[in-house]
Parts: C-alpha cells; structure tokens; sequence
C-alpha cells in the first residue's frame, strides 16, 4: 500500500485550502463509485477536474487497473485514509488586500510550507478594507499586520497632534 | 269505816298549825289597814297646805319688788344729781384742756410742717440728684447694650455670610463638578465621534490613496514582511 507516498505526493502540490477540498469532494465521489460497476473512464473524470499534476496522480494511482473485489476494498480503504489525512492538514488563514495571481499563491504556499510544516495550507481570504499586508491567524493564533492596523496605530500615537488640528 | 290514829293525829297537828297561821295574819292585816288609814290623812293635810302657799309667796314677793324699786328709784336721783355737779366741772376742765391742746397741736403742726418741708426738698434734692445718676447709668447702659446688641448683629451677619458664602461656593462646586463630568462626557462622546469620522476618512483615503497608489509587488512585499514578523513572533510555533 503507497498511501503515505500518495499523501506526501498530492500535499506538496496542494497549496490552499480551496484546493484541498476539491480534491476531497473528488475523492468522495470516487468513494462513492468504488463498489458499482466498474467504469474506469468515468472514475477517472472525476479526477480530472482538478489540477492536472494532482489529477494525474490520483488516476495512476486509484483507477489504473481494473481491480478485483478486494482490490476495491483496499482502494477504499486508500481513500478513506487519504481524506483522513487531507481533513486534519494544518491551515495558516492569510487575509490580504489584493488579489493575487497563481505565481503568488505558489510564492505564499512554499514560504508557508517552508517556514511551518510542509502539509500546512493556505486559507486565503481577500479584504479590501485592510489596505495592505495581511492579518494572520494560525494555531488559534490572530495577528494584524495590515496597513489599517499600522494606520490606526500611527494615529493613536499622533491622536492629539491630529485632534489639536481639527480643532 | 276505820281511821288511822296517827293519821288523826297528823291531821289535828295540821289544822291546828293552819289555825295558828291564819290568825297571825289577819293580825297583821289589821296593823296594815290602820297604817293606810294614817298616811291618807297626813297625805290630805299636806295637800291642803299646799295648796294655800304659792299665793302667798308671791304676795310676799310683789311686795319685796315693790320695796327694791322704790329705792333703786332713790338711788338713781341721788346719782343724777351728783353727776350734773361733775358734768359741769368736767365741762370746763376739758375746754381748758382742749385749748391747751389746740395750742401744743399748732406748734407741733408747725414744727412737723416745717420738718416735712426740709425733708420733702431734702428729699426732691437726692431724687434729682438719684434721676441724673440713673439716667447716666441708664445712658450708659443703653450704649453698652447698643453695642453689644450692634457687635451681636455684626457677628451674626458675618456668620450669616459666611454661611452664605460657603453654600454658594459648595453650590458653585456641585455646578462646577457636574459641569465638568457633563464636558468630560461630551469630550468622550466627541472624542468617539471623531475616533469614528477619523476612522472612516483614514479608511476612505487610505483605500482611496493607498489602494490605487500600492503597486502589486508592494503588496506581496508587504505580505511577505507579514509573513516574516509573523514568524519572528512565533505565531508559527
């Protein structure tokens, strides 16, 4: 059995959250297939509505050969312990201000991955009314460091410069 | 039929003590009746005299009455007579004696009406003398009173604006504090109402500003910076 291998595979390419749950939408729905008649080319259309590195992997790996009565057991089994794994993956919430393009989600996933745990997501949010940089929410922890926060922050510490001018 | 002789005899002894008594009785009988005849004659006899001797007794006594007053009559023209002679020396003695008298009364008037004259001027004298003394005293008095009762006024009014002042002041204060918590409300409230305005033209410029004017690779850098305080600070971890 190559799950670990699977999940190792599949997590270094999954970057965010919204990923991870298509990815288990798409398993559930070959779960729910595995005991029906076997039609390989539908098992694997549903595969291929994801990334296609991640979708190429999950084909090869699950619907490759037509397996026998046991063999669906243990895929079965492959699954349930993938989605168990995808499920209880750690997520770093980012909410930034701007939208960000692939390259860039890529470029916050590794440093994340890197920094943190190599099966750590991102859970991107986007909010305008931040203005710039981010708010961080990891481990139950929540940190501001958007530019609306250093704002206020600044005018804290000038309120009475700034209330002595409105005056 | 046959008698007891001893009851013959006990019988003879019997009538014969019967006998005996019945006559000592009818001896005493006969005494008795002429004791009574006695006494009922001396008993008429006594009554008899009584009967004659109250009007002669106060036959006696008109008599004796008669005699007293005659000379009791007697007696009183001798003192009448007697008593005219010494009316008439009295009368006289007195008018002399009354004369004297009027005349020791008119120097005595004389003396006391002068004496009661020197003492009713002495008197006038210390009077006057008593009045200017009391008035003096009373002037006094009525200035010291004066006084006192002008200090007692002018402490009372001193005291009473005093009072009046520390009401006014303590009411000034109560103003002053509930003025001021009044105006440290509206600061709080003005000062949240223009935290929110700021807030707001802060947010509106800066999305405004900073939205149009932030390049997209400044705001990778600045995520990026926030990635790395973030690690610094071990939210990570």
């Amino acid at each position: 059995m190559n799950n670990p291998a699977l999940f190792d595979q599949i997590i270094v390419k999954l970057r965010t959250t919204t990923e991870v749950t298509q990815v288990i939408h798409s398993l559930e729905e070959f779960s729910g297939t595995a005991f029906g008649p076997t039609d390989i080319i539908a098992q694997q259309q549903i595969f291929q509505k994801l990334p296609k590195e991640i979708a190429d992997m999950l084909i090869n790996s699950l619907t490759k050969q037509s397996p026998t009565a046991e063999g669906k057991i243990l895929i079965k089994r492959q699954v349930n312990e993938l989605l168990d794994k995808l499920r209880s993956c750690k997520s770093v919430k980012l909410t930034i201000a701007f939208q960000p393009d692939d390259a860039t989600v890529s470029l916050f996933s590794d440093w994340i991955k890197t920094n943190t745990n190599q099966s750590a997501l991102l859970d991107l949010q986007f909010d305008r009314s931040i203005v710039g940089g981010a708010q961080v929410i990891a481990g139950g922890i929540y940190k501001d460091y958007s530019v609306r926060k250093n704002l206020i922050n600044r005018y804290q510490i000038q309120r009475d410069e700034i209330m002595e001018l409105l005056k | 039929m046959i008698i007891d002789p001893i009851a013959l005899i006990f019988l003879t002894i019997a009538i014969t003590t019967l006998a005996v008594v019945l006559f000592f009785l009818a001896r005493a009988f006969t005494k008795n009746a002429q004791l009574l005849h006695e006494t009922e004659k001396a008993n008429a006899h006594l009554q008899e005299q009584l009967s004659e001797k109250p009007i002669r007794l106060l036959e006696k006594a008109h008599e004796q009455a008669q005699e007293i007053m005659d000379q009791a009559n007697k007696k009183a023209s001798e003192i009448l007579a007697s008593s005219k002679t010494y009316e008439d020396n009295s009368s006289q003695i007195l008018r002399d004696k009354l004369s004297d008298l009027e005349k020791q009364q008119a120097t005595i008037f004389t003396k006391a009406s002068e004496d009661m004259k020197l003492a009713y001027q002495n008197l006038i004298t210390q009077i006057q003398e008593e009045d200017i003394n009391t008035l003096k005293s009373m002037t006094k008095d009525i200035e010291s009173d004066v006084l006192a009762d002008f200090k007692e006024f002018r402490d009372v009014l001193e005291k009473e604006t005093i009072n009046s002042e520390k009401v006014v002041k303590e009411k000034i204060d109560e103003e002053y504090l509930a003025l001021e918590k009044d105006l440290d409300e509206y600061k709080t409230q003005k000062y949240q109402k223009i935290d929110e305005d700021i807030y707001k033209i802060l947010y509106r410029v800066s999305e405004m500003v900073l939205n149009e004017g932030i390049e997209y690779d400044k705001h990778k850098e600045l995520v990026m910076d926030a990635l790395e305080t973030a690690k610094k600070e071990q939210v990570f971890q």
